[in-house]
């Protein structure tokens, strides 16, 4: 191989386009041969250099969500004859589990939590005063809603509104921090379903820590009432939040 | 009885691996569109189609060049018809040649002695090199270089010979080293004595050499 052959083979030895024993041949052309070593070298600072100055960017974490969402729906919207079919077959299972091998139900108020947040609906009540947003939840979901504030972090009331989760009303607190969003859902939720999640401890709470559908969610259990904390924001701020939650009736 | 299990299950394996390349997929989308809006759109408007036609991926086949095919249709198909601004068509595109100072005269410089990288001011070239290139060639060098598509892989995504695609590929790189050469040259990256010794035929000789960080900026 002389210096020409090589000139021709440069860019896809480069890119890796040869077989080890193709390189081994290329290779021991260049390493006598300080004149193509400096292509190589060059060609090499090149690429790097030009990576580095059109590198690319993580996807922003809401379209991530989005999309996630949007080929969860598209599933459900293309299942088979069978799977529609799933929830009848899903009762005999869910009852034959129930007889044969008790089993123990996550509670659904925290994907219902999820799911709100994912949709972004309108506020019923939009006020930063949480005398105002807590009195009209009150009123329409039937419940003593409490107010909640978390005083340590920096979480701004943005308003309320009234929703349906698990076939009963809960209160929804919509929240702004530095940017991001934060649903807080209040269900009631008698039936006791253990939440999902890792436990872990903040301030005097035991609560559950999750991740669910590129949300971190945060729930935890207050008398006869679920709180759900889901934002797109990390985990360490939600916990930081969930610190200083505090609840006053 | 149990046949939409298995659909079922490769339906999740496949949002999984399309997912995962979901940051990949957004870059290439910002060079394409230089947006974040267009960006964002065309690349649900990928995913969307991408789940809509699934059952047109052949398994074993390349899932990730399956995806980038549809990110540039989409892009070719939606975006660029909607664009205003008419796109320079590759034979009016100077590609030009590399006159070689630059090379010649980089081995001598910071850079390759002690593998200096490139400074913020070179970079600000490639980028508007790269930006002004003919989009049939910006999107080869997008998938070769920097999604580090195999040259077959670019084929298939592109649906188009890999010997068009190892051209494309030299020619968008040639007009890039070539904006950069001619930078260099201009703000005495590297210095060479030109004139006399081109008209005489010589080699172009490296008088002094300077290792410029290209932050300094200098006019």
């Amino acid at each position: 191989m002389d210096c020409k052959d090589f000139e021709q083979y440069l860019q896809p030895y480069l890119d890796g386009e040869f077989t080890e024993g193709e390189e081994r041949e290329i290779e021991s052309h260049f390493k006598y041969c300080p004149v193509c070593q400096q292509k190589v070298a060059f060609e090499q600072w090149f690429k790097r250099g030009m990576r580095q100055a059109l590198a690319g960017e993580e996807a922003p974490r809401a379209l991530r969500a989005q999309i996630t969402l949007l080929l969860r729906e598209q599933r459900k919207n293309s299942v088979p004859l069978a799977w529609k079919l799933a929830p009848a077959m899903a009762m005999a299972l869910v009852f034959a589990v129930i007889l044969f091998q008790p089993r123990i139900e996550i509670s659904p108020v925290v994907e219902a939590a999820v799911d709100v947040h994912a949709k972004e609906l309108p506020y019923d009540v939009q006020s930063p005063d949480y005398l105002t947003v807590r009195s009209y939840l009150r009123k329409k979901t039937g419940f003593a809603v409490p107010s909640v504030k978390f005083t340590g972090a920096r979480m701004e009331l943005v308003g309320g509104r009234v929703d349906r989760v698990y076939n009963h009303s809960a209160a929804y607190y919509g929240f702004q921090r530095e940017g991001r969003r934060y649903s807080l859902v209040v269900a009631s939720d008698g039936d006791n379903h253990p939440l999902a999640g890792t436990m872990r401890r903040a301030g005097n709470r035991e609560v559950y820590l999750d991740q669910r559908r590129g949300f971190n969610v945060v729930a935890w259990r207050d008398r006869k009432l679920v709180y759900t904390l889901v934002s797109d924001d990390n985990e360490s701020n939600l916990m930081k939040a969930v610190e200083t939650a505090d609840l006053s009736f | 009885m149990f046949g939409w299990l298995s659909t079922r299950k490769k339906d999740n394996e496949f949002t999984e691996q399309t997912l995962a390349m979901m940051d990949s997929l957004y870059s290439s989308a910002l060079r394409m569109t230089r947006n974040q809006k267009d960006a964002e759109d065309l690349v649900q408007e990928t995913y969307l189609r991408a789940y809509r036609f699934k059952d047109g991926f052949q398994e074993g086949t390349n899932l990730k060049a399956w995806m980038f095919k549809i990110l540039t249709n989409t892009f070719i198909n939606q975006y660029r018809k909607n664009r205003r601004e008419k796109e320079h068509v590759a034979r009016d595109f100077d590609f030009g040649e590399i006159e070689g100072r630059f090379i010649d005269s980089w081995t001598q410089t910071e850079f390759a002695r002690h593998d200096v990288p490139m400074g913020d001011s070179m970079s600000d070239e490639v980028q508007k090199a790269f930006r002004d290139l003919p989009e049939n060639f910006r999107i080869v060098v997008d998938l070769v270089d920097l999604q580090e598509f195999s040259y077959a892989e670019a084929a298939q995504a592109l649906d188009i010979p890999i010997g068009t695609i190892m051209s494309r590929l030299n020619r968008g790189r040639r007009a890039l080293k070539k904006v950069l050469e001619e930078y260099a040259v201009r703000e005495g990256i590297v210095k060479v004595a030109s004139n006399d010794a081109d008209k005489e035929g010589k080699e172009a000789t490296v008088t002094s050499l300077k290792a410029v960080n290209g932050s300094r900026e200098k006019h």
